[in-house]
């Protein structure tokens, strides 16, 4: 890759690199919520849990993975640590955030309402209708959260791409580093608004399965899947049917793959933002895109992975006991908390 | 010349045993923290012995325990109504029967390198003559065995068409040949195709069973290749941690390439577990032992060579369906589909090793091309995969259900050396000492599977119907 050698591009890219620096840190927060005028879906006690932790300074070491304590100390283990369930704690919430969901196309404005699990599943008492309900919710709530992820890359790539369009410089290189930028953009306003399309159709089928009307508004699923350890209960009942067992395999699979995607993400504070504060080079544009991109990979990997886990647990339960009622099966599915 | 031509082998060899040997400094520690450095080789790993402490002992009853055909009860049953889960790994052959011998193993331990450069592997593969090449039977009463069968000159020639066979061979040791360190961190038990279809006689069915056990077979290549995309990641640490102190923008990208590769390894896993639990429904549901849930690690290679479908002879014996000659035609073009993607995975890896040992080039080009050499390898394994399928398919509507065992397997894959099947009991074989880096995922002291992790069932204790499933007690900490 070609660098900038000379001297008065040099001191552009340290002013440059500087404001970069500055906006990094900003952006070093935590995301919040959509705006924080508009009423959060989540759960309340997630909104009054702990503030969000102040950014690390830029030239701290880069934020620990609670993996290092998982492969010192218990490798497979299905259990973690507080600070390692305080970190996918972080990790999940800012995933699942819920970002501004309306579509565009038309003039209506679209109400949309927060829907829990429990909410979801309460006009409905058969097992198969129940766990196609479940299934859709998970989809639904996985396309919203991809929503999240790929609004905050491409606010991110945005941001580089305003910073380095500020240079000065006018050579061929420097211009194909800018349509990369362009074509990075133009891919993730074709893939937010294939996403758009995707939870529209999602609500739909959510409603249809979860029988209800779009009197109120539309639904947004608020309840967040699960992502830790699971309690199988009591293992005699896992002898009962083939479900129960193959699922009793699987889901401790997903849960130690949910926390290898969730730890792979790295720091709660720089899920969308990659750890790089300056411009120098034409290479390092080409590095944030990259890392940006691989960002970009894994969060989605890490939806994917609690989606499955989150069906998993839902076709282990429906098997577990078909007699159960509405809350309690929510229950068991994501806790007592979620109403 | 000739000192150019030393100097150069001296360059090489320079490089290799600084790409060779992990040394962990002190600016690594700080670019890397110890989450991300935790892949630096301990000492120790590359000297573990025969017989590891992770090696399971010796097991009288194994016999017993070897892969019980479908459709025959297992010889231990749990009482009558109850499931068990039969999930102890066993020892899989390190390369796969009938191959040339164990020599260096490819994979996430081995470094690329300039001595392993593909030319090399043509010669291996030339001991691998395709005498045992599957073919479809005559008729469908398959009075002659498959292999000695005469071919039809008017049909492809595995003499004039066989793929290149040095990479086969690579293929095949990524389809199922893991090595130990990857076997270690998966359930179930060697499986033959043989196994998977004993018993089976409807063809459809078998077509079915069939290519489930190819959807094994590639999620195990596939999550195979994870851990070996892994390792690329990692030599690309190391090469640009060696060069000296990576930028800011180097350290930034390097992390976020090894956490993409470890969550996609994650995900791999989990593909191969679900893949191999839809073999296990299938099984069941052809009366394999319903006690048991029997996980199969796939053994038996798929088909890499041309495949001869004598169409035109057995559509004159018995007149084949217009599906029989949809998949006549389609055979040889997947296989086309096959070498080019066999091809587009040689020049990727010709590639990505041309630019790991080109000096100055980007962090951001040595991954993009370790990037296209993963999608190049995974588009290879899925393209064999859905040849074999292809295959199967073929092979339900000319083949009888009186043909079976290692006939019936003959007919779609070439048929293993029985001879040189290794003993499953056989001594733990002594992993090879690696000095390179590797994925965490591959240490040896990592232990396997953890058995008091998985549900363990247990008829004594009788279900509680008031007591359902709840999250853990640590529900309220994550929350």
């Amino acid at each position: 890759m070609t660098s900038f050698r000379s001297f008065p591009f040099f001191v552009f890219a340290v002013l440059f690199g500087a404001l970069l620096a500055v906006t990094a840190g900003l952006d070093a927060q935590p995301p919040q919520a959509p705006g924080s005028e508009t009423p959060s879906v989540l759960p309340p006690d997630i909104n009054g849990a702990a503030e969000t932790p102040q950014a690390a300074p830029e030239s701290a070491a880069l934020p620990e993975s609670s993996r290092t304590a998982l492969d010192a100390g218990k490798p497979d283990s299905l259990e973690l640590t507080p600070e390692q369930e305080d970190q996918l704690f972080q990790i999940t919430k800012v995933i699942y955030q819920v970002p501004p969901t309306r579509s565009g196309g038309g003039d209506a404005e679209i109400v949309e309402i927060p829907l829990s699990l429990y909410e979801a599943l309460s006009q409905i008492q058969s097992g198969a209708e129940r766990l196609a309900a479940v299934e859709s919710y998970w989809s639904l709530r996985s396309k919203i959260a991809n929503l999240n992820i790929e609004t905050h890359i491409k606010e991110s790539a945005e941001k580089a791409s305003g910073i380095l369009g500020q240079a000065t410089v006018d050579t061929p290189d420097f211009k194909a580093l800018m349509d990369v930028y362009r074509v990075y953009l133009s891919s993730a306003d074709a893939r937010i608004a294939q996403l758009r399309v995707e939870i529209r159709e999602g609500q739909i089928d959510l409603m249809r399965k979860t029988r209800r009307s779009t009197e109120r508004g539309w639904p947004i699923p608020s309840s967040t899947p699960w992502y830790g350890n699971y309690s199988l209960q009591s293992e005699a009942a896992q002898s009962r049917s083939f479900e129960l067992a193959s699922e009793s395999i699987l889901i401790p699979e997903k849960i130690r793959a949910g926390y290898a995607s969730g730890f792979s993400l790295g720091a709660p504070e720089n899920l969308f933002s990659p750890e790089i504060s300056t411009f120098e080079r034409i290479d390092d544009g080409y590095l944030y895109l990259k890392t940006l991109e691989n960002k970009r990979l894994a969060a989605l990997g890490y939806v994917r992975v609690l989606e499955s886990l989150n069906n998993s647990i839902a076709r282990y339960v429906g098997a577990y006991s078909s007699s159960i009622d509405s809350r309690t099966f929510v229950n068991c599915l994501i806790g007592s908390e979620e109403e | 010349m000739a000192s150019a031509k030393k100097f150069s082998g001296a360059f090489w060899a320079l490089l290799f045993l600084l790409t060779s040997v992990p040394i962990l400094r002190a600016d690594d520690a700080v670019l890397f923290d110890d989450n991300d450095l935790m892949v630096v080789a301990d000492p120790q790993e590359g000297n573990v012995p025969a017989a590891a402490p992770t090696a399971p002992p010796a097991d009288p009853a194994a016999p017993a325990e070897q892969p019980a055909p479908a459709g025959q009860p297992a010889p231990a049953e749990p009482p009558e109504g109850t499931f068990q889960v039969d999930l102890e790994p066993r020892e899989i052959p390190e390369v796969f029967p009938g191959q040339p011998g164990p020599a260096a193993e490819p994979g996430p331990e081995t470094k690329p390198e300039p001595a392993a450069a593909p030319e090399a592997a043509p010669e291996a593969g030339n001991g691998a003559a395709p005498g045992g090449a599957a073919v479809p039977l005559d008729s469908p009463a398959g009075n002659q065995p498959a292999p000695s069968a005469e071919p039809n000159p008017a049909e492809p020639s595995q003499e004039t068409e066989t793929a290149p066979a040095g990479e086969e061979i690579e293929l095949v040791k990524i389809l199922v040949s893991p090595p130990d360190s990857v076997l270690e961190q998966i359930h179930g038990q060697p499986t033959a195709l043989a196994d998977v279809l004993n018993g089976v006689t409807a063809p459809a069915e078998r077509q079915r069973i069939t290519e489930t056990y190819w959807d094994v077979a590639e999620a195990l290549a596939l999550y195979h290749l994870s851990l070996i995309s892994a390792g690329d990641i990692e030599d690309c640490i190391t090469r640009f941690t060696q060069q000296g102190t990576p930028s800011e923008s180097q350290t930034a990208v390097l992390i976020s390439a090894r956490r993409l590769a470890s969550q996609r390894s994650a995900e791999a896993k989990i593909a191969l577990a679900e893949a191999q639990c839809r073999l296990a429904e299938i099984g069941r549901q052809n009366g394999a032992s319903n006690q048991t849930i029997r996980l199969a690690i796939p053994t038996d290679a798929p088909n890499t060579l041309p495949y001869q479908t004598r169409f035109e002879r057995i559509n004159r014996e018995k007149r084949l369906s217009p599906q029989a000659a949809y998949y006549a035609e389609a055979i040889p073009a997947y296989y086309e589909m096959m070498t080019m993607y066999n091809k587009a995975a040689s020049d990727a890896l010709e590639a990505f090793r041309t630019l790991y040992f080109t000096g100055g080039i980007s962090a951001e080009t040595l991954l993009s091309a370790a990037d296209k050499l993963n999608d190049a390898k995974e588009r290879l394994i899925r393209s064999v995969s859905a040849y074999n399928k292809m295959i199967s398919a073929y092979v339900a509507e000319t083949v009888g259900p009186d043909v079976s065992g290692q006939r019936l397997i003959s007919t779609m894959i070439r048929v293993p050396d029985r001879s040189s099947i290794p003993n499953w009991n056989a001594a733990q074989p002594t992993r090879v000492a690696s000095a390179v880096p590797i994925p965490t995922q591959y240490s040896p002291r990592r232990p396997r599977p953890v058995s008091a992790e998985i549900p363990q069932f247990d008829s004594s204790a009788a279900p509680n119907p008031e007591s359902g499933v709840r999250p853990d007690q640590n529900a309220e900490m994550l929350r």
